[in-house]
C-alpha cells in the first residue's frame, strides 16, 4: 500500500502526500474493510505521518516524512494512559524540562504495532501542556506487547526517564493538545469507515448463505424470521453510513473541534455497535460453520472486534458525546 | 457403591457436602473458564468425582448414579454452576448413559455403564452432518447390514471433542425408502474402528472444540444397535427430553457473570452508574431465569411433565450468556480484543475467550430460531406458515 502512496493519504501534495480529502479517505477505508485487508494504514498514515506533516518541526518533516510515506520507516502513535479515555486529558507519558531538552517517563498503553515499528510519535503531558515527540532511539523504552484477535498486536511502552533533545519536538505545549485531538478524530473516521465496509461484507456473505443453504427442503432465507433479522442489519448499516458521512461532511466543512468531536463520536459509536451486532447475527445466520475459524466470516469477526475497540469503543464514545452535548445544550 | 440416600438429606447439608468437596478438590484452573476444557486437563478432577460416586447425579442408584430427585438435581447443578466448575466431556453421562438405561439391552448396560462411570470411555455425539443441521432427520450417513456387521459410510460434522473420544453414538440411515424420520437407527462405535477418520476444526476462539468424522466402509458389530432397527429417531427425541433441563441451566451465564463482577471490581466500575445499571439488569435477568428454571423443575417434581415450554430456558440461558460476555468484552476496554487471559488489577480474565465461547449456545442443541418455532407452534398454538 505504501507503494501506492497511500500512507500519504491526507498529506498535502507539496509534502509528497496524495492530498486526498477526508471523503476519499473514508471511501478507501470502506473498501479496505470490505476486503478485510490488514494494512495498518490508519496507524501509519493517519496517526504517524499526519502528526509529522501537521507538526511544527520542519527538519523532521523533511527528513522523516518521505520515509514514512514510502513505507521505509514505519511509525505509530503512543499516547494513552492508564484510564480508558478518548481525549487528551488521558495522555499517559509525562515530560519534564531538563538541561538537554525533555525527560520522558511514564507509560503509554495499548499502542498499536508497538513492537513492530521503527519510530514512535509520543504524546506526553508537561506542566505547560501536551507535547508530541518523534522518537526512533528506543534504548530506554520497554515494550510489553499483546496479540489481538485479528492477528495484529498492541503494547504498552514504558519510558524510564528517557532524555529527548528539543529537535525531536513535533508539537510544543501550545499546540500538542489540539494536534493530538485532530489526529485521533480523523483516524476514528477512517476506522468507522473500515467498520462500515466490514459490516457490508458480512451482510452480503450472509445473504448469499441464506439463499444457498437449504434445510427442511427450502432455502433458509425463505424463513421470515431470518429475513427480518437480515433487514434489521441492513437498517443498522444504513444508519451507520449516515453517521459516518455526517462526520466526514462536518469536518470537511471546517467544523470547530467540539462539533468535530461530537460527530466523530456519533459515527464511531454507531459503527462499533452496529459492526458487532452484524458479525454476531452473521455467525447466527451461518449456524455452526459461522463459529469456525476456517470460514471467511471469521476474518471479519476478528477484525470487527479489534476495530470496534480501537480509538474508543461504543460505550466510551457515547460518554464523550454525552459530555459534549450536556455542556453545550444541557443547560439551556 | 455408597449407600447414602441423598434425597433424604436436608437440602443445606447436601449443598454443603458438595460445596466443601469442590472447594477442597477442584483446582482453580478448572473454575471460571471462558473456554471448553479438554479431557486431559479435567480428567483428574473427574476421577475424583467418579470415586465419590458423584459423577452421574441423574442415573438411578442401581446403575451407580446418585439417583437424585429433581429437587436435589437442581441443587447439585446450582452448586457446581455457582462455583464455576468446568464441564468434563460428559456426553457419556448425560446422553448415551441415560439412553442405555432406558433403551439399552442388558448386555449393553452391563458393559458400557461401568466404563462410563470409571471414565474409561469418553463418548461423542454423531448426529449432525454437513447437509443436516436443524433438519437433522434428513441425515444421509448410511448403515447396511452385511452378515454380523453394519457397514457405515458417510460423514458427521461438529462432533464435539471427537478427537478425545473413545466411542461415538450416532444416528444413521438404515432404510432409505421410508419416511425420513422412520428410516433412522441408533448405533454405537469404537472410534478406533478401521475406516473412521477424525479431523479437528478450529473455532473462532482458536480452540479445536469440534471435528469432522468420516466413515469409510466402517464395520460395526451387529449388536451395537440401541433399541430396534429404524427406531433411532424416537429414541434421539427422548434423549433431547433428558437434556432439556441441563441445556437450559443458568450455568454459563452465572460463570461469566462471576468473571464480569471480578473485572468490574478490579477496574473500579462499580463507581460508574452507567455500568452499574447494565450490570444490575443482567443480574436481575439471571435471577429471574434461575427462578423460572426452579419453577419448572418444581413442576416436574410434583408430577408435571417436561413440556415444550422448557424451550424458554434454553433461549433465555444462551442469550443471557451472550449478553454477559458482550458487556464484559466492552468494559474490558482496550484489553477486550486481547487473545488469552490478561491482567485486570489482581485478576486474570479472558473476556475475548468468554465472548467467543458464548457464541454457539444459540446455535447448538436446537437453534434459538428452532426453539422459538417450537414455542410458537406447541405453546402459543400459532398456525403454520
Ligand atoms: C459448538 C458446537 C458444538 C456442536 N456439537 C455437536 C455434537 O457434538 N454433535 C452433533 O451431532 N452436532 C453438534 N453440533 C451441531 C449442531 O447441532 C448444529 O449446529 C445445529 O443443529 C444447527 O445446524 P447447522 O449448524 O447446520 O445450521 P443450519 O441448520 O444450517 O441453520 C442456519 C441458520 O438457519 C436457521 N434456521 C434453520 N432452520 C430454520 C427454521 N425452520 N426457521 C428459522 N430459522 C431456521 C438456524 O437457526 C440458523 O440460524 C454442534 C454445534 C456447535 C456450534
Amino acid at each position: 500500500m505504501a507503494e501506492l502512496g497511500w500512507t500519504g493519504l491526507l498529506i498535502p501534495e507539496e509534502a509528497a502526500g496524495l492530498g486526498l480529502c477526508l471523503g476519499e479517505v473514508a471511501a478507501l477505508h470502506e473498501e479496505i474493510g470490505r476486503a478485510s485487508i490488514r494494512e495498518p494504514l490508519v496507524v501509519t498514515a493517519l496517526l504517524a505521518a499526519r502528526a509529522v506533516a501537521l507538526g511544527h518541526n520542519d527538519r523532521l518533516r523533511t527528513e522523516k516524512l518521505p520515509g514514512i510515506i514510502s513505507g521505509n520507516l514505519t511509525a505509530t502513535l503512543a499516547w494513552l494512559g492508564e484510564s480508558t479515555g478518548l481525549d487528551t486529558t488521558n495522555v499517559g507519558p509525562v515530560a519534564v524540562r531538563s538541561d538537554s531538552g525533555w525527560q520522558i517517563s511514564g507509560t503509554a498503553r495499548y499502542v498499536p504495532l508497538a513492537n513492530s515499528v521503527d519510530a514512535y510519535i509520543v504524546a506526553a503531558r508537561s506542566s505547560d501542556g501536551i507535547l508530541l515527540f518523534f522518537l526512533d532511539d528506543l534504548t530506554h523504552v520497554s515494550i510489553d506487547s499483546a496479540a489481538l484477535s485479528d492477528g495484529t498486536s498492541q503494547g504498552n511502552l514504558t519510558f524510564d526517564g528517557l532524555t529527548v533533545p528539543p529537535e525531536s519536538v513535533i508539537a510544543d505545549p501550545e499546540h500538542g493538545s489540539s494536534l493530538l485531538d485532530d489526529l485521533l478524530d480523523i483516524a476514528r473516521v477512517a476506522v468507522s469507515a473500515e467498520l462500515l465496509g466490514n459490516m457490508q461484507q458480512v451482510l452480503d456473505m450472509s445473504l448469499t448463505y441464506l439463499r444457498q443453504r437449504e434445510q427442511f427442503g427450502r432455502s433458509i432465507g425463505s424463513f421470515q424470521v431470518l429475513q427480518h433479522k437480515a433487514v434489521d442489519l441492513y437498517i443498522q448499516i444504513e444508519l451507520a453510513r449516515t453517521a459516518l458521512w455526517r462526520a466526514v461532511e462536518t469536518i470537511e466543512a471546517g467544523a470547530d473541534p467540539n462539533a468535530r468531536a461530537m460527530t466523530v463520536s456519533a459515527a464511531k459509536w454507531r459503527c462499533s455497535e452496529a459492526g458487532l451486532s452484524v458479525v454476531q447475527q452473521g455467525i447466527q445466520f451461518h449456524g455452526a460453520i459461522g463459529y469456525t475459524d476456517e470460514y471467511d466470516l471469521s476474518l471479519y469477526v476478528h477484525r470487527t472486534i479489534v476495530l470496534a475497540t480501537f480509538l474508543g469503543n461504543a460505550r466510551a464514545h457515547r460518554a464523550r458525546y454525552a459530555k459534549l452535548f450536556i455542556s453545550s445544550e444541557g443547560k439551556s | 457403591m455408597t449407600e447414602v440416600d441423598y434425597n433424604a438429606m436436608p437440602d443445606e447439608e447436601f449443598r454443603d457436602m458438595l460445596r466443601n468437596f469442590i472447594e477442597k478438590e477442584c483446582p482453580a484452573s478448572l473454575r471460571y473458564q471462558g473456554r471448553r476444557v479438554r479431557w486431559k486437563e479435567i480428567k483428574p478432577w473427574t476421577l475424583k468425582l467418579s470415586k465419590k460416586g458423584w459423577l452421574a447425579p441423574a442415573w438411578p442408584v442401581e446403575h451407580g448414579g446418585m439417583g437424585l430427585d429433581i429437587e436435589k438435581m437442581v441443587a447439585y447443578h446450582d452448586i457446581f454452576d455457582s462455583a464455576g466448575v468446568s464441564r468434563a466431556p460428559d456426553m457419556g453421562i448425560v446422553m448415551i448413559g441415560m439412553l442405555l438405561i432406558r433403551f439399552g439391552s442388558d448386555a449393553q448396560k452391563k458393559y458400557y455403564l461401568p466404563r462410563i462411570l470409571a471414565c474409561e470411555d469418553i463418548w461423542c455425539q454423531g448426529y449432525s452432518e454437513p447437509g443436516s443441521g436443524s433438519d437433522l432427520a434428513s441425515l444421509r450417513t448410511k448403515a447396511i447390514l452385511d452378515g454380523d456387521h453394519w457397514v457405515v459410510n458417510g460423514q458427521k460434522i461438529w462432533t464435539t471433542v471427537a478427537q478425545d473420544a473413545t466411542d461415538i453414538f450416532m444416528l444413521v440411515r438404515t432404510d432409505p425408502t421410508a419416511k425420513k424420520q422412520e428410516g433412522i437407527s441408533f448405533l454405537l462405535a469404537r472410534m478406533d474402528t478401521p475406516g473412521i477418520t477424525v479431523r479437528p476444526i478450529r473455532t473462532l476462539g482458536g480452540e479445536e472444540e469440534f471435528c469432522e468424522v468420516f466413515f469409510d466402509d466402517v464395520r460395526i458389530p451387529k449388536e451395537n444397535i440401541v433399541g430396534n432397527i429404524n427406531e433411532g429417531w424416537t429414541m434421539a427425541k427422548t434423549l433431547l427430553g433428558f437434556e432439556r433441563l441441563t441445556i437450559g441451566s443458568p450455568k454459563f451465564a452465572m460463570i461469566a457473570f462471576g468473571s464480569l463482577k471480578e473485572l468490574a471490581r478490579e477496574k473500579g466500575l462499580f463507581d460508574d452508574p452507567v455500568f452499574v445499571n447494565d450490570f444490575i439488569k443482567l443480574k436481575m435477568d439471571i435471577d429471574d431465569h434461575v427462578g423460572t428454571y426452579r419453577r419448572y423443575a418444581d413442576a416436574l417434581k410434583h408430577g408435571g411433565s417436561l413440556g415444550p415450554e422448557m424451550s424458554i430456558l434454553k433461549i433465555v440461558s444462551s442469550e443471557l450468556y451472550q449478553r454477559v460476555t458482550e458487556l464484559m468484552l466492552e468494559v474490558a476496554g482496550e484489553q477486550g480484543p486481547h487473545l488469552g487471559p490478561s491482567n485486570f488489577g489482581n485478576a486474570s480474565i479472558d473476556p475475548l475467550g468468554y465472548y467467543f465461547f458464548s457464541r454457539p449456545g444459540t446455535i447448538y442443541a436446537g437453534s434459538n430460531e428452532i426453539q422459538r418455532n417450537i414455542l410458537a407452534k406447541a405453546v402459543l398454538e400459532m398456525p403454520s406458515q
